[in-house]
């Protein structure tokens, strides 16, 4: 049972208050780095791609907020997850704090793509299975967000968000193999797992920039969200009185 | 390491959800199958699956040398293929800037008797390529002289 | 930089507003959510600490 100890460790709100506190600035600095250095990177220091000339570099900002958006979907699931298993009081936190988040981001993703769209495809937005999977994960974001807002009482909030995050992630492959499975009119994935990525190697890099950037950045806020809610827990406890009072 | 038997049920559970809402989402994918793909590809189109006289899509290549503009007006006449068949769109209006021969396209319009494809709306089709135009060009030179290789051999060897 | 001028930067070859607006738009959520979570934070710090108070109050009689 040893091995488990670990486990509960990580599940005590109070002991992930303070490892976190130490962990904030090794997210935020890079993120920020990699964000703001990568945008400029790929806005004025990479060449204008030979067919889509310049709008092509709405990809530095569009890509790295879908990726997130849908990466982020699959770590609220999986504390989702943990949290019905073990009841396990972090991962409710942690998964009611990952939604806003990836609601921003996945509307970030959605507006980015219209406006990509206008000048590339000659259209702000289409209904073909892409676009429209990611419109569904936006509502599954926001339609987090109500049904925790819905509930008076917070571990029948955290209950009934969890079984719907579950049953949302089926979305997340949806998503990512739209483009092979159906005829769209967004175009395949350029960054690929397995096999050579089909773009420019120029163009890559600033993209690879921007893409951590925005884990990182993902995981700083959701750390930030986080902390919050531990605060706003355990006000009563004196650990978090002491914390406030500075003693 | 064996996990409590609680928790062993409430793992069963989330795979129980899981696996429900994939079965779920397959089965309604199955059923909206046709639906759920935004166009019509030509072959299906000249082999009569795309009905006629309705609003659809179809989509597919621009056919190298098909694209015939009218001098006094925006009216357009292309190929669109899918490598294995063709359909000949007629269109008037603005074109997308990526539109070109050799691209990929879907157009919004209806199919008429004539098999000729009324369009009302043109979208370029990109590919998922991205690469500097010089890098482009060296590409296309490198192919040229390979072409150009291939048949100096062909014309060396024949001789 | 790839460009021969700020005026080039800036207009893009016509797709100037389309980038702006996207990288634009984008610079401002982000800020918005790390506001939100620092606004929450505290809120949450200011619950804590007037409970604080309540209760030193409480024991004081």
């Amino acid at each position: 049972m040893a091995n488990w100890q670990w486990f509960h460790k990580w599940g005590s709100p109070r002991w992930f208050y303070q490892f976190s506190g130490r962990l904030l600035p090794w997210l935020a600095i890079p993120a920020l780095l990699l964000l703001v250095g990568g945008c400029v990177w790929g806005l004025a220091f990479v060449p204008a791609d030979f067919k889509q000339g310049n709008s092509f570099r709405i990809i530095y900002i569009h890509v790295p907020a879908a990726a997130v958006a849908m990466g982020g979907y699959m770590l609220m699931a999986t504390a989702a997850a943990v949290h019905l298993i073990w009841r396990m009081k972090l991962a409710a936190i942690v998964m009611k704090s990952a939604a806003p988040i990836g609601a921003a981001l996945t509307f970030l993703a959605l507006l980015t793509g219209a406006v990509w769209g206008k000048p590339t495809w000659g259209t702000w937005w289409v209904w073909d299975a892409r676009i429209t999977s990611v419109l569904i994960l936006f509502f599954l974001y926001l339609g987090l967000i109500a049904l925790h807002q819905a509930f008076e009482n917070r571990d029948a909030a955290a209950r009934a968000c969890a079984v719907l995050a579950i049953v949302g992630a089926v979305n997340i492959p949806i998503i990512y193999w739209s483009v092979e499975w159906w005829y769209s009119l967004h175009q395949p994935a350029s960054i690929k797992f397995v096999g050579e990525s089909t773009i420019h190697p120029t163009m890559l890099r600033p993209l690879m920039a921007t893409l951590s950037g925005m884990y990182l950045f993902f995981g700083w806020v959701l750390l930030l969200f986080v902390r919050a809610e531990i605060i706003e827990r355990e006000k009563n406890t004196r650990w978090v009185q002491a914390l406030v009072s500075g003693k | 390491m064996a996990m409590h038997p609680l928790r062993k049920q409430r793992l069963g559970i989330v795979v129980f959800i899981l696996l429900a809402s994939a079965a779920a989402a397959a089965f309604l994918g199955y059923a909206l199958r046709e639906n759920i793909n935004l166009f019509y590809p030509p072959a299906d189109i000249v082999a009569g699956k795309a009905p006629l006289d309705k609003k659809i899509r179809a989509g597919g290549m621009v056919e190298e040398g098909s694209v015939e503009r009218a001098t006094d007006s925006l009216k357009v006449r292309f190929r669109v293929t899918d490598y294995s068949a063709s359909v000949a769109v007629a269109y008037e209006g603005i074109l997308p800037d990526l539109f070109a021969e050799g691209e990929g396209v879907v157009v919004t319009g209806r199919l008429a008797e004539d098999g000729v494809f009324y369009a009302d709306e043109v979208l370029a089709k990109h590919d998922e390529n991205y690469m500097p135009p010089e890098v482009s060009e060296a590409l296309e030179k490198s192919a040229q002289s390979r072409a150009e290789e291939a048949t100096a051999g062909k014309e060396y060897s024949g001789s | 930089m790839v460009f021969a001028n700020l005026q080039q930067l800036w207009q893009m070859d016509g797709h100037g507003p389309y980038v702006w607006f996207s990288f634009a738009t984008s610079a401002i959520v982000l800020c918005a959510l790390v506001f939100e979570s620092r606004r929450r934070g505290r809120n949450a710090r200011a619950l804590a600490a007037a409970a604080a108070r309540r209760r030193r109050a409480e024991n004081q009689f």
